[in-house]
């Protein structure tokens, strides 16, 4: 490599890196927490735990369960009913002024088989929604999640480039090696290259995937325009629904046409996910591969008919895949642990190529 | 051994090894999940010797 696209590259490497790291930092800082959610809700007694039934206790309806969650809320609609991958006890109803408005939401938590309203998570409010809120948009919404897209871009580049300057600044030492007996700037600049080095692959798969969950706003903008428009055009010019059908009845034939899935979420006619016409029925695989990936299966809200259904595109397939690589929530609490230490060593790597930058940077301005 | 096997030799094993742990567990629980554990908890571990010489 020439002295010249050393060059070339340690100046790619350096901006890439300043421009990001900040928001890097806070993505990290703020990502420790949510690796442990649910333990953090089990915690403060913020989970919903339904009392303990045999596996075959009957369950009532959805139709029922919509009811006892609108009772709590009467002036509010149905928008989504979802559950946990994990435990089918519990429905969880979304509810809302009108399906297509995001504010002001409600959730109901009812148990699947005694009806009763187990809890009412927060959907707003609390230290927990606000680090999330940090973390996913900076409060800004879709420009926030698209400008941090942009941040996990330079990120990627930063460690590209990294990789690349990794050849002329590491021929000379061994792996991992660290010049403890040299100066302070030295021996953080062997500490930079090594936990870089070591936590490249880990940090480019978490990174691209934050890209990829940050721009999902946008790819599922574009299912929407594009596929879910194609499959709801037959009901393009008809009249609004007075009344809906039954959910039960709707899920009942939803299920019929994919036995092998199970319910990831309901959607209600007049969200984004279906249309005024339809339920919106996004079924998940049962097997570990096919578990995080959903197939969306529509159904006519008056009559309960099955009208369209077709596999995600590849992009929101991807989308799907990579929030699992992005969460560190698919190995159980092990995982989650090593997710938190990496994580850490990565917020090091970040923090040390600030301190090298500014070292440098009183250097040549002394 | 030749002088690239001897800078990427390393970096390539913790790649693959870090690579072989983040798959693993989603393609099946169980022993995947305990591969996933080994792979990416040893690839913390170096970490961890790495940042004990700071």
């Amino acid at each position: 490599m020439t002295k010249q696209s050393i060059r070339t590259w340690v100046w790619l490497h350096k901006w890439s890196s300043l421009v990001c790291t900040v928001f890097m930092l806070m993505l990290g800082l703020t990502g420790l927490p949510l690796i442990f959610e649910h333990e953090i809700a089990h915690f403060t007694g913020a989970d919903v735990e339904p009392v303990e039934l045999p596996a075959d206790h009957p369950r009532i309806s959805l139709d029922r369960v919509m009811e006892i969650a609108i009772s709590q809320y009467p002036d509010k609609v149905g928008m989504f009913v979802s559950q946990d991958p994990d435990d089918d006890r519990v429905w969880y109803v979304t509810l809302s002024k009108a399906p297509n408005l995001e504010e002001g939401l409600k959730q109901v938590a009812v148990d699947a088989r005694t009806g009763d309203v187990v809890a009412e998570p927060a959907l707003e409010g609390g230290v927990m929604n606000f680090i999330e809120s940090l973390h996913v948009d900076m409060f800004a919404g879709l420009p926030g999640m698209v400008f941090l897209g942009f941040m996990g871009v330079l990120l990627l580049i930063a460690l590209v480039s990294g990789v690349v300057l990794y050849a002329p600044f590491m021929r000379k030492l061994g792996f991992a090696q660290v010049r403890t007996d040299k100066e302070k700037p030295t021996k953080w600049l062997d500490v930079h290259n090594a936990l870089g080095i070591v936590t490249l692959v880990w940090f480019f798969v978490v990174g691209g995937t934050g890209v990829i969950n940050a721009w999902g706003e946008l790819l599922f903008m574009n299912w929407q325009r594009t596929h879910l428009a194609d499959m709801v055009a037959p009901y393009k010019d008809k009249a609004p629904l007075q009344q809906l059908g039954s959910l039960q009845a709707a899920v009942n034939s939803a299920l019929a046409l994919e036995p092998k899935r199970t319910i990831q979420f309901i959607a209600f006619p007049g969200t984004g996910f279906s249309s005024p016409h339809h339920y919106g029925v996004f079924l998940r695989g049962s097997e570990p591969v096919t578990a995080h990936t959903s197939k969306p299966v529509l159904v006519d809200a008056s009559t309960a008919e099955v009208t369209a259904s077709e596999s995600l595109p590849w992009y929101l397939t991807a989308l799907q895949v990579s929030q699992p690589l992005h969460f560190g929530d698919y190995g159980g609490l092990p995982m989650q642990i090593i997710w938190a230490i990496l994580n850490i060593f990565t917020m090091i790597v970040l923090g040390s190529g600030l301190y090298l930058w500014w070292v440098k940077y009183r250097k040549v301005s002394a | 051994m030749n002088r690239g096997m001897k800078l990427w030799g390393w970096p390539m094993v913790v790649g693959t090894v870090t690579g072989a742990g983040l798959v693993a567990a989603l393609l099946g629980d169980g022993a995947w999940d305990y591969w996933s554990w080994l792979t990416l908890g040893g690839v913390s571990l170096l970490c961890a010797v790495v940042a004990r010489k700071i």
